[in-house]
């Protein structure tokens, strides 16, 4: 009994320890570089970290040095074991909007151990609402749960037997 | 009894001695990774503000007193192209102006004047083209126009289409065809390729395809075209492309440099 307290002890405690000093604003720094060989870089106004996640608002998104994006707010939350992105109001630039929607209001990603293949993805805007996943083979696979305006991008989305969906491999 | 705490104490102190050991275990292991393999600062996007050049152009030669004639000639009895030198050419969309010395005095021609019965009929940035009796005649723009003169080349018939290759072309374009492409980009791609090629450290834009029919085909555009620069922005990345697509929904005029065949050909648009 004794032996299981003991392992449960340092179980938790390397739990704790592990998330508690994780260097949060440096791993998203190394992300950031990650990104920017893709060509993508992100300027932000603040980085907040804290006990789980860390918190970023303000964040204009470039890609090949041109600005395509803002986002109000990133939150990362982490608990090893699941792990969720929320991201809020992200603003695409006009002149993308005959391939994605404008604006994004809520878009919550999730990745748990218990289904490491994917990540969960699902999100809210004028288009309505849409689930999916990004699986282990680099695909997005988005499924409109709602559509409502998606005139305009409409011919990226391909029609299944429920309903209309966005595919992409990257 | 003693048995039971010595138990109890050896307890409280693994409850505390053991998360302590591995805090500090975690903490330097965490400090380390910190240290010798994270960055310690984002990577940050820095904009290019740097100024965009005027869009239109003058070019000009050193313009000095001109001394009176010393000597007089007799006056030639026909009218030749050598008498006319160019000392500077003006384009603007709509129009081209040469400035020309023509017996030791200057005139300002602009397209369709004449000049000792030649006709200005175009322009680049180093000559003027003039046509009389169906003849072609190439002035060059002399450098120093007191110790020189202009280069004059009679042009060919056949030879006129390869020359034309390097004169400022002028067309107009609807405003409500141009705001229509500025607000749509898919529509450009429908009607246009642009692909993004690499000569050696520098990208350049190259012309893949041109629809048939379509207003680029229209305009002048040819498959093969490199695109070099737009109303004076030099076109080497996608940002450069991309603000000059931003930044084009109010302009006046669109002036568009390509390379085709090797050569220099600037395109000129009027907005109406």
């Amino acid at each position: 009994m004794q032996m299981v307290k003991n392992a449960f002890i340092v179980f938790l405690s390397i739990w704790i320890s592990f998330l508690v000093f994780m260097p949060k604003k440096e791993l998203y720094f190394a992300l950031e570089k990650e990104l920017s060989k893709s060509g993508i870089e992100l300027n932000e106004k603040s980085i907040d970290s804290n006990i789980f996640g860390l918190d970023i608002k303000d964040i204009d998104v470039y890609v090949e040095n041109i600005k395509l994006a803002h986002i109000a707010q990133i939150d990362f939350k982490t608990l090893l074991f699941f792990n969720t992105v929320n991201i809020d109001k992200i603003s695409i630039d006009s002149s993308l909007k005959s391939m994605l929607p404008q604006d994004i209001n809520h878009t919550e990603m999730r990745y748990s151990i218990f289904n490491p293949k994917e990540v969960m993805v699902s999100s809210s805007g004028d288009f309505g609402f849409v689930k999916g996943y990004i699986n282990i083979d680099k695909t997005l696979h988005l499924d409109f749960i709602k559509a409502l305006n998606i005139k305009p991008f409409q011919r990226e989305l391909k029609k299944g037997e429920n309903g209309w969906y966005y595919e992409k491999k990257f | 009894m003693d048995g039971i705490m010595k138990k109890n104490s050896k307890f409280s102190i693994s409850i505390f001695l053991i998360p302590l050991v591995v805090f500090a275990v975690l903490k330097i292991i965490w400090v380390s990774v910190e240290t010798f393999v994270l960055p310690h600062s984002g990577i940050n996007h820095v904009s290019d503000d740097s100024v965009k050049p005027l869009f239109y152009r003058v070019k000009l030669v050193k313009q000095e007193y001109i001394k009176p004639a010393v000597t007089k000639k007799p006056k030639k009895p026909v009218a030749s192209i050598k008498d006319i030198k160019l000392i500077g050419i003006y384009s603007s969309p709509s129009v081209v102006v040469v400035t020309v010395l023509y017996k030791n005095k200057t005139k300002v021609l602009s397209k369709g004047d004449k000049i000792n019965g030649f006709v200005l009929i175009g322009g680049t940035n180093d000559y003027a083209l003039f046509k009389k009796n169906n003849k072609h005649y190439k002035v060059d723009l002399i450098k120093n126009h007191l110790n020189s003169k202009s280069s004059i080349k009679v042009v060919k018939q056949q030879d006129i289409k390869d020359l034309s290759a390097g004169v400022v072309e002028h067309q107009s374009i609807d405003r409500d065809l141009f705001e229509h492409f500025a607000n749509n980009m898919d529509e450009i791609y429908k009607n246009i390729g642009i692909k993004e090629i690499k000569k050696g450290d520098k990208k350049v834009f190259k012309v893949s395809f041109v629809k048939r029919g379509s207003p680029f085909a229209k305009l002048g555009i040819k498959r093969g075209d490199i695109i070099k620069s737009i109303n004076g922005q030099t076109i080497d990345s996608y940002s450069a492309a991309f603000n000059v697509y931003r930044g084009i929904k109010n302009a006046n005029a669109l002036n568009v440099v390509v390379v085709r065949n090797n050569k220099e050909l600037e395109l000129e648009y009027e907005i109406n």
